[in-house]
């Protein structure tokens, strides 16, 4: 008799093909498709009738040939995201052009008066002015212009420029002034305000406009708009090149939303904390109330959002009330964020801190039967619920070769980040905690400030490199390797993923080193705190160290970190633990599935 | 004593035709200028392109040659390059002015190692 093993999971649905012989199973082959529709819905059939079919091929047989599916009774388990910052960089009274242009023009720093530059020669004789050309005027028009006013006696003491072509004009002057080029949004600058340009030299970054006594001094502010202007020093750091313009004050407002804070219910009390506090204190209040019961965030506030968010998705999702939507645990990682600046002209960004927060939500028991029924009419193929994922996980897992029980299994999933423990009289002990996969990624797209979900995805799954010339790349290592043929011009000394043999060209401006580390501490912050945290939920008396061996299985355990970063911090508690290879063929795929199969006709 | 020779370290730019290519010369120029990279144009009249490009980067102390046609074909190479692909390749009926300011300016990013504008 042929039958499968299907789980279905919140990103992948998987099967484990086999044939019973002398009431053996014997394995014949695995499917794998993406899960339809949200796990436990009869939306599901379609991602089941897919896997199956491609494990049937692959096993050289037919649909009707299977008789039987054993289908997971799939924990009822629903994780969300959501990441708000706290802190926000708003800009009052005075605005700036913080981007930073690879060619300015000139160097220095002008004091003036925000002038078109056609009406450089309307104006007098020592008036001092910082002259704006549009693109549509030519360098060659614009360098005449600025010597005539000059050898007018008109002081221009810079020029703020939209096309690339500060280093043009700037050759072309009878005196050195700073010009800052490639203001796409030029519109905006205020005219007939009093400005300060500065452009450092080559290698060194800018030194008046960077510190708020030097916009202090330029403006003379007292002391209250001084402390105004902080902002825009800090967000004005380490630029080769910069604008800062006064414009009275009220064109921008100011408004402070409190972070919040977190109110924790608890089986064993309750607790409160303040989200400023940072991602730490509120994790140490989810140890202190465990096991938790709900989650809120006081109402107007970041936090108060954030939790409204989290628990409006759930209610969609499991069509239920966002009221009695109950979180069962949180996970909180302080992060960085990019945030546009309030006020900014060139459209700046400033890394603003924010917390980040994984919940998982248990809802009511999932209608497998439903989605049973629907198999069983559609695919003609009778279907039998079996087990609880955990206990089929666990059975999965240790037909990894040099396993044993007692064992600890760690799935790392898309959604939430299981884990399971069986003792040697076959008692199973699972926990369910919110973030994995989808947090990492959240991170990764805020800290990096890219929106492209697919370029988010491969930057957390592929290394990256640099294209050095025309035919090497350096890659993470320091290592440099070389291409028969020369690469792509478009890829030319930017940063690429490797991904699949091909180099994908990442956005400008990313560094190496930045993309490395922001990946890392994404998985570590998600991944390795959740498998220290998950493992002393379910290990005897809390004491992680009773463990001996734990086996990593899950999509995310198929990453090329995630489960070395584990079995690296894990070792410190003296545990064995690596990545899953089900079967001695699976990898770290496939456990529940083989666990239904095994289940159902022993070991 | 050794004697060295009086090569700069330019981009090389072989030009078929200063006065009938002017105003696509003068871009490509502009380009590589406002990147603050020095230029060398040469005139020489030849029969491929992308040959072309090939000798005057060869000829080149930093590698990279441009070619400008009469006709106003503009190819930019790298002496690593094989002849037949070429970095960048620009015919003007297809481009308009802005095509030859950006091979000017990829031609200094490449002796920079800056990223390209596409």
């Amino acid at each position: 008799m042929i039958i499968a093993g299907v789980d279905i999971g919140n990103n992948t649905t998987e099967i484990a093909l086999a044939k019973i012989e002398d009431g053996k199973p014997r394995f014949l082959a695995s499917g794998i498709s993406r899960t339809t529709g949200i796990k436990g819905t009869p939306d599901n059939v379609v991602g089941i009738r897919l896997a199956l079919e491609e494990a049937v091929k692959k096993a050289g047989l037919r649909l009707e040939e299977v008789k039987l599916l054993r289908l997971n009774e799939a924990t009822p388990v629903i994780a969300d995201v959501a990441m708000e910052a706290i802190t926000e960089t708003i800009i009052t009274e005075s605005t700036m052009i913080g981007h930073n242009p690879s060619t300015p023009g000139g160097v220095g720093l002008g004091v003036g008066i925000t002038t078109p530059i056609f009406e450089l020669p309307s104006k007098n004789p020592g008036e001092k002015v910082i002259a704006v050309v549009p693109k549509n005027v030519d360098y060659e028009d614009a360098a005449r212009i600025i010597n005539r006013a000059l050898e007018k006696g008109v002081d221009v003491q810079g020029a703020i420029v939209q096309k690339d072509d500060g280093v043009l004009i700037s050759n072309r002057l009878s005196k050195t002034i700073p010009i800052v080029d490639e203001v796409s949004l030029i519109e905006k600058v205020p005219l007939n305000m009093l400005a300060c340009v500065e452009v450092a030299e080559q290698g060194f970054s800018i030194k008046t406009l960077s510190n708020p006594y030097g916009i202090a001094s330029v403006f003379n502010l007292s002391p209250e708009e001084t402390k105004n202007v902080v902002p825009i020093a800090r967000a004005l750091i380490g630029n080769r090149s910069a604008v800062v313009i006064k414009t009275p004050a009220g064109d921008v407002q100011e408004r402070k939303i409190p972070a919040g804070s977190l109110k924790l219910k608890g089986e064993n009390g309750s607790a409160v904390v303040d989200l400023e506090e940072g991602a730490e204190k509120v994790m140490k209040a989810v140890e202190q109330v465990w096991p938790l019961v709900d989650a809120e965030g006081t109402p107007s506030t970041n936090v108060g959002g954030l939790i409204a968010r989290v628990k409006e998705t759930m209610a969609e999702l499991t069509s239920q009330n966002p009221k009695d939507i109950r979180i069962q645990d949180v996970l909180a990682v302080d992060t960085l964020v990019q945030q546009k600046v309030t006020g900014g002209i060139a459209n700046e960004f400033f890394s603003e801190d924010a917390v980040a927060i994984g919940a998982m939500v248990k809802s009511s028991k999932l209608p497998m039967e439903k989605v049973a029924e629907r198999v069983e009419k559609e695919l003609g193929i009778p279907v039998e619920i079996a087990g609880v994922e955990a206990n089929m996980a666990i059975l999965g897992a240790i037909t990894t070769p040099g396993t044993d029980v007692p064992v600890a299994v760690l799935d790392l999933g898309g959604g939430s980040t299981d884990a399971a423990l069986m003792n040697r009289k076959g008692e199973v002990l699972s926990v369910h905690l919110a973030g994995a996969g989808e947090m990492v990624n959240m991170l990764i797209a805020a800290e990096l400030g890219i929106s492209d979900r697919q370029a988010v995805e491969d930057i957390k799954r592929y290394p990256v490199a640099k294209v050095e010339s025309l035919f090497s790349i350096r890659l993470e290592d320091g290592t440099v390797r070389f291409f028969d043929k020369p690469l792509d011009p478009q890829t030319f000394a930017r940063v690429c993923l490797l991904k699949e043999g091909n180099l994908v060209p990442l956005p400008a401006g990313l560094s190496m080193e930045k993309i490395r580390e922001v990946r890392r501490s994404a998985k570590r912050k998600v991944f390795v705190t959740n498998a220290v945290r998950a493992l002393s939920k379910v290990a005897p008396s809390g004491n992680i160290r009773l463990i001996d061996f734990v086996i990593m299985v899950g999509g995310s355990a198929l990453d090329f970190e995630v489960p070395e970063m584990i079995s690296d911090t894990l070792a410190n508690y003296g545990i064995v633990a690596g990545r899953g290879n089900i079967r001695g063929t699976e990898g770290p795929r496939n456990a529940v599935a083989t666990g239904l199969v095994l289940s159902g006709w022993g070991r | 004593m050794r004697v060295f020779e009086e090569i700069k370290p330019a981009v090389k730019i072989y030009c078929e035709d200063e006065e009938l290519a002017r105003p696509f010369l003068k871009k490509v120029c502009d380009g590589l200028e406002e990147e603050g990279v020095p230029f060398e144009i040469e005139v020489r009249q030849g029969e491929d392109p992308e040959h072309m490009a090939v000798s005057a980067a060869r000829d080149s102390r930093v590698n990279i040659g441009i070619f400008l046609g009469k006709d106003g074909i503009c190819v930019l190479t790298h002496s690593k390059m094989p002849a037949n692909m070429p970095v960048m390749k620009i015919y003007p009926e297809l481009e308009a002015a802005d095509g030859y300011r950006t091979v000017g300016t990829n031609a200094a990013r490449l002796a920079k190692n800056m990223p390209l504008k596409f």
